[in-house]
């Protein structure tokens, strides 16, 4: 039986009526992530011992009638900015090259609770503060459909870990599009929940009033299941929200002719032709499935960008003051106490964490934080005010994940500002705090190479019952064939050869 | 506007060398021209959303509860002195 690659759902019935252990998938794939991941760079660090323990004692729970969850014996990988008690938590940063969590973040340790075993921590752009995984203090992460482009970020390390077969499920954060877009690079499904939905305990903070904790899967129906376990009040986070759990898994299931679907004209500004068409077939299929389809205006998405760089930056600047060498992570060598702030975070921050820490701190400057931060988060209100009038009028908002396919490894590191652009359509989502899908849509040329593109499925806010039930129709309509091809791209990555990866 | 980068770098307690200060510089002179379109928003009267969900959040209950043992606080810390954390005077020669 060939446990690589097959779907999560698939995975948990054989281990639960007991045709294959929970021993052996972990060994499945951690025979994976051995062969692979010298090719990709997925992971920071990978919980071996820690992997087939769990799985151990998930197998004797299983043989003695037990009932160790609905992940029993599933592994996880989580993201390195997310606490997994005993292990590393990097955040992609010099600064916290050492750092043991002391703690499991609230998601991580739901995830344990269900019987998910935690396979490994993924790669990130430091502190979450990319969209390419390039800024990672541990080295770019490789897109496996072409290991010359980048996966997305900043979550593009779960991205690969996924869509390369090195885990059946993964967890991200997404603060401005950081689960979405890599989702729609690497050809899987990506889910950013509503605000307040997933608990943020135990996970570095970014921007505060914008991260969240969401599930990557190969399909709907394995973020259905992920978010199912991770969502719920949790009181250790002030933001989390009361309210009643819902099983995701047992709402995909339904009718979806009726629903009113948006499309506007401001998330398609900037994107390719390639991907527009793409684009345009899919909501052709999603017509045919009853949906009613409707361009519509959303104005003030033209400015979110630059109130997101403004509020991002400042919540930033604030949130990593805690980074000074006193209670953990690198302290360098000083003769006094500023110098050991100073010198600390000037070695331990990488270049874009500084860049958008000073920004920040100019933002919010005395005289600038009227002109700026106000200002900004006075536009974040028009355009919250927009979304919840969009959706008296319609179900779900639709656009592309991304205004392009993955691009070239140092293609935009250099250039800031059309680095910050490529989030231009998944930013909105997160400035107003409503949920969203990234589901793949097909398949767009780019040099000659047939890359992956992602559909984003924007709901209401905690109505993610809705955006998901969507997409697992539209999946059930178009998934075959981009199933197929990507087993095709997992065939052919097979195991390292030596000399092929050549910087 | 410009950023005074030095300044910015000193209140935000960051060391930079003087390549990185002014590739930054350079690069925030094109971000900064490109959130300055905020300023062709008319938000007159509009309220700031500075907290997200703030609707929805209640206060915690005031009692006492369970947190990170002091020890295993302690073992994260670079430097430690009987159960306090040690750090370099604050200037030198006081």
């Amino acid at each position: 039986m060939e446990i690589r690659g097959m779907p999560a759902r698939d995975i948990l019935r054989y281990i639960s009526s007991g045709e294959v252990s929970a021993a052996e998938v972990v060994e499945t794939y951690l025979d994976a992530i051995r062969e692979i991941d010298p090719q990709t760079n997925a992971f920071i660090e990978v919980l071996e011992p820690a992997a087939r323990a769990d799985a151990s004692r998930i197998d004797k729970e299983l043989r003695d009638g037990g009932s160790p969850g609905i992940l029993a014996g599933l592994p996880v990988a989580i993201k390195d900015n997310i606490c997994v008690k005993g292990a590393g938590c990097t955040c992609g940063s010099k600064i916290l090259e050492n750092w043991i969590a002391p703690y499991d973040a609230t998601a991580a340790r739901r995830l344990r609770e269900q019987g998910a075993v935690i396979i490994g921590k993924t790669n990130m752009d430091e502190f979450a503060m990319g969209s390419s995984t390039e800024t990672s203090a541990y080295g770019v992460t490789r897109n496996p459909w072409d290991l010359s482009r980048v996966p997305g970020g900043s979550s593009g390390g779960s991205a690969v870990a996924v869509a390369a077969g090195m885990a059946p499920l993964a967890l991200g954060t997404d603060t401005g599009g950081s689960i979405r877009q890599p989702a729609s690079f690497t050809g899987i499904c990506g889910l950013k929940p509503t605000y307040g939905l997933v608990s943020r305990y135990g996970v570095t903070a970014y921007a505060s009033s914008l991260d969240t904790v969401g599930p990557f899967g190969e399909g709907v129906w394995d973020c259905a299941l992920l978010l199912e376990v991770i969502a719920g009040h949790d009181p250790l986070d002030a933001t989390s929200h009361a309210k009643e759990p819902v099983t995701y898994t047992k709402a995909l299931d339904g009718n979806v002719a009726g629903l009113r679907v948006g499309v506007p004209q401001e998330l398609l500004r900037g994107v390719s032709a390639p991907v527009k068409a793409v684009f345009e077939s899919t909501l052709s299929t999603m017509e045919d499935m009853g949906m009613i389809v409707e361009e519509m205006s959303l104005p003030s998405l033209a400015h979110a960008v630059e109130a997101y760089y403004v509020i991002a930056a400042a919540e930033a600047s604030s949130n990593l003051a805690r980074f000074d060498g006193v209670r953990f992570g690198r302290r360098a060598d000083a003769g006094t106490l500023d110098e050991m702030y100073t010198r600390s975070r000037g070695e331990g921050f990488g270049k874009e964490v500084i860049k958008r820490i000073i920004l920040g701190t100019f933002v919010l400057d005395t005289g600038n934080k009227d002109r700026y931060y106000r200002r900004a988060a006075q536009v974040r209100t028009l355009i919250k005010d927009e979304f919840q009038k969009a959706f008296e009028r319609f179900d779900l908002i639709v656009s592309p994940a991304a205004p392009d396919v993955a691009f070239k490894i140092g293609e935009k590191i250099q250039d800031p500002l059309t680095m910050y652009l490529a989030d231009l359509i998944t930013i909105p989502v997160n400035m107003a705090g409503v949920c969203a899908l990234s589901m793949p849509m097909g398949f767009a040329e780019c040099d000659g190479v047939s890359l992956p593109c992602g559909l984003q499925i924007i709901g209401k806010p905690f109505d993610e019952q809705t955006v998901l039930r969507a997409g697992y129709c539209l999946e059930q309509e178009i998934g075959a064939g981009i199933r197929e091809k990507v087993r095709h791209m997992r065939q052919n990555l097979g195991p390292v050869r030596e000399c092929e990866l050549v910087d | 506007m410009e950023i005074d980068i030095k300044r910015m770098a000193h209140l935000a307690r960051i060391d930079l060398d003087p390549q990185d200060e002014s590739t930054i510089a350079t690069e925030l002179e094109i971000i900064l021209a490109r959130i300055s379109r905020l300023f062709e928003v008319d938000v007159e009267g509009v309220p700031p959303t500075f907290v997200m969900g703030a609707e929805s959040m209640e206060p915690a209950e005031d009692l006492p509860h369970e947190s990170l043992c002091r020890e295993l606080v302690m073992e994260c810390a670079p430097s430690v002195h009987d159960g306090y954390f040690k750090v370099p005077r604050e200037s030198q020669g006081v």
